[in-house]
């Protein structure tokens, strides 16, 4: 498992484990995660996000494993530590009985901010989530994204340098999800640390680091790049050459040391993924194969990126694998 | 350094609109005992139970003065609703059973027989025949009942003493009213005259009101925070469960104590008397309200649904009714059970507002100092469980 540059860490994990019911919980969570970066863990439903992101808040206390995040352990937190993390639940959990303006206003009274300090820190707030024209209306009267929309404002309140935040996209549409990633880009690149779940497996590429959690284990953690890596068996190499030709390319490249496998697309007949070990070195030698050992014309040949998603499938199928070689 | 005082406003600002956002909350909590308890006061008479009663006469009754008969219909009139006045039993014992009539009254058969038993010392029954199951009512027959016996017999030493001064000529101008009763009662109230129903239970209908605003809205407090899954914020957020619970209390008992300062208003306008001193009143009502709030908090903590907290805060208002002394004096309760009256904050709110308000005079220690634990302990135990609570959120 690699583990993000050694920076100083704003966040440790050490073989933490915290179980509900058997086989339920997480169980020897170790990783470190830097200051400034873009953290994002990924993974299905039910397999620890949540409780991962508890423990580091301090909502759990861990029962075996130490955890450090700003130098205190969680569940001790000093105030002054708790003034710098914010959080954002999974559930909505603002007043629905108040308007938008006097949750946020709650929130940020929370965390100590006087009159003053919330006139300057809300507006620009509700403008980032889009709330601003709906700042009078009541929370129940918001639609779901909307509320999730607030909760993340209200988590941002307080300028934190660390933000938890468990599943802030969730029931937000595409474009805003976007405008989200960007924010948070924005907040990491001031410095600030993000630590995000998300069930929206495409969401890992905005990341730095992502760590992909399998049954309240911790499977992978590595930046997207090198997940894709591991998940696929190295680099994917898209090409597409004639049609007729096209069984011989895939078989000529099938032969060759540098290639680990071929598999030839359905839908497009003359198209082909080819996986080596390195896409950037490599490519241009299976373009000298190609010309050298057959007739067919080249019509596109680059690096291809699979989607998270099927990444993702990926790593989850090779982690069932690898679990049921260790049940036998 | 204002940053405490930031957070505490927090809850505080944030209860005011919560509760200021529901408004049919407020009116059902404020008006509906308001209005319950003033229909009781307009409706309630007061009055002695006004049973019918068939009464059967002596067969020989005609044998006696027709003023002696009618001095006896008028002493029943005066407690009872005469349905019958004859001699035949069997039809009266028939209304009795047919519910036409309450009470059956038999008067001895022979009416000479009951003379002749005068000299041996023999006294004669005057029955009372009813089929009642309210043990308060039975109480009202037997007491009516004596009283209406001691007036006949008064009736019939009249009778006698009138015709033997006839006879004798003796103390002529001597009213036999006057020997036979030598004593009369005379009634003098020294405040004046007593207050109207509605009047004398204002005072407690402000201490229920209060008491029952106050924990309701207490009881709801912290565990909608709970199911909502805000504890889980404050778990994060730099804030204690000090300042919650501070927050919260100062929130509530600034609401309530608004509503009870406007009852009070209205109250006076409805002249109640309010012969006390006001600030002694506002101090009572405030240890009243935190107490409150704090049992409201109480339940509210161990409550695992906002129907079960509202429905904790339900048996607490049957029980304050019961037992906190607002129609049943607490006297009447066996000892050890008026530790419970005591428990309570409106026993406490009546007994306290009551002497202020109507009688203009200061509650005694007692008072202050059980209110002053029974805000006390349930701060403590709601501190220790929401705390609790709080860390595991």
């Amino acid at each position: 498992m690699t583990q993000p540059r050694a920076a100083q860490p704003f966040i440790t994990m050490s073989e933490v484990t915290h179980e509900f019911t058997k086989d339920v919980g997480v169980y020897d969570l170790s990783f470190s995660i830097p200051a400034g970066v873009i953290f994002g863990l990924i993974g299905p439903s039910g397999c620890g996000k949540t409780t991962t992101v508890r423990l580091l808040t301090g909502v759990l206390k861990p029962q075996r494993g130490t955890i450090n995040v700003l130098g205190d352990a969680p569940h001790k937190f000093h105030t002054r530590t708790r003034e710098r993390i914010g959080y954002m639940p999974q559930q909505f959990v603002l007043y629905p009985n108040l308007t938008v303006i006097e949750n946020m206003n709650f929130v940020a009274s929370l965390y100590g901010i006087g009159w003053l300090g919330r006139r300057k820190a809300i507006p620009p707030l509700l403008d980032f989530v889009e709330l601003r024209d709906a700042r009078h209306r009541l929370s129940s009267k918001l639609s779901g994204g909307m509320q999730r929309r607030l909760e993340l404002a209200g988590s941002l309140v307080n300028n934190p340098t660390i933000l938890f935040a468990d599943e802030p996209t969730a029931g937000i549409d595409p474009v805003l999800r976007a405008k989200v990633w960007e924010q948070f880009r924005r907040l990491r690149d001031q410095g600030r640390t993000l630590f995000v779940t998300t069930q929206y497996v495409g969401e890992a590429a905005y990341c730095d680091y992502v760590g992909v959690m399998h049954a309240g284990r911790l499977i992978h953690m590595d930046t997207p790049e090198g997940l894709r890596k591991r998940a696929m068996g190295g680099d994917v190499i898209v090409l597409d050459v004639d049609q007729a030709h096209a069984l011989d390319v895939a078989q000529i490249l099938l032969r060759q040391s540098i290639v680990q496998d071929v598999s030839r697309s359905r839908s497009k007949p003359g198209e082909m993924y080819v996986y080596v070990d390195d896409a950037a070195t490599q490519l241009p030698m299976l373009l000298d194969i190609v010309r050298e050992n057959s007739q067919a014309t080249v019509q596109k040949a680059e690096e291809f990126n699979p989607p998270f998603d099927d990444v993702f499938v990926r790593l989850m199928e090779q982690a069932g694998e690898s679990n049921a070689e260790t049940v036998h | 350094m204002l940053k405490p005082f930031i957070r505490l406003f927090s809850f505080f600002s944030k209860e005011i609109s919560e509760v200021r956002r529901q408004p049919r909350l407020i009116m059902s909590l404020l008006l509906g005992p308001f209005i319950i308890l003033l229909l009781f006061g307009i409706g309630y008479q007061g009055n002695i139970p006004k049973f019918r009663v068939a009464l059967v006469l002596p067969k020989d009754a005609s044998a006696l003065p027709p003023e002696m008969i009618n001095n006896l219909k008028q002493a029943i009139q005066t407690n009872f609703v005469l349905v019958s006045a004859d001699a035949n039993q069997e039809e009266a014992l028939r209304k009795l059973h047919n519910g036409e009539a309450d009470i059956v009254e038999i008067f001895p058969s022979d009416i000479n027989a009951v003379i002749q038993r005068v000299p041996q010392g023999q006294q004669s029954p005057v029955e009372f025949r009813y089929a009642e199951v309210n043990p308060l009512n039975e109480s009202w027959v037997r007491y009516l009942g004596y009283a209406q016996v001691t007036e006949v017999n008064k009736q019939i030493l009249i009778q006698i003493i009138a015709q033997a001064q006839k006879q004798s000529n003796a103390f002529p101008n001597v009213s036999p009213q006057a020997i036979v009763s030598p004593l009369a009662a005379k009634y003098e109230n020294i405040r004046g005259q007593s207050l109207s129903f509605v009047q004398f239970y204002a005072p407690s209908v402000v201490a229920l009101i209060l008491q029952h605003i106050a924990l309701t809205l207490g009881a709801l407090a912290i565990v909608r925070e709970r199911l909502r899954g805000t504890m889980e914020l404050f778990r994060v957020a730099p804030i204690s469960i000090n300042t919650i619970l501070l927050g919260k209390y100062m929130a509530y008992v600034f609401f309530v104590g608004i509503l009870t300062a406007l009852l009070v208003v209205v109250l006076v306008l409805m002249r109640t008397p309010f012969l006390g001193n006001p600030f002694y009143f506002a101090a009572l009502a405030l240890l009243v309200i935190i107490a409150s709030v704090g049992y409201g908090f109480l339940i509210s903590v161990v409550s695992q649904s906002d129907s079960q907290a509202v429905q904790f805060s339900m048996l607490v208002l049957l029980l304050s009714i019961i037992f906190g002394g607002f129609f049943l004096p607490l006297e009447n309760f066996w000892l050890p059970v008026r530790v419970i009256s005591y428990a309570l904050p409106l026993t406490h709110g009546i007994i306290g507002f009551r002497e202020i308000m109507l009688q203009g005079t200061l509650p005694d220690q007692s008072t202050w100092i059980s209110l002053g634990i029974i805000t006390v302990v349930p701060f403590i135990l709601v501190w220790f469980l929401a705390n609790r609570q709080l860390q595991r959120a």
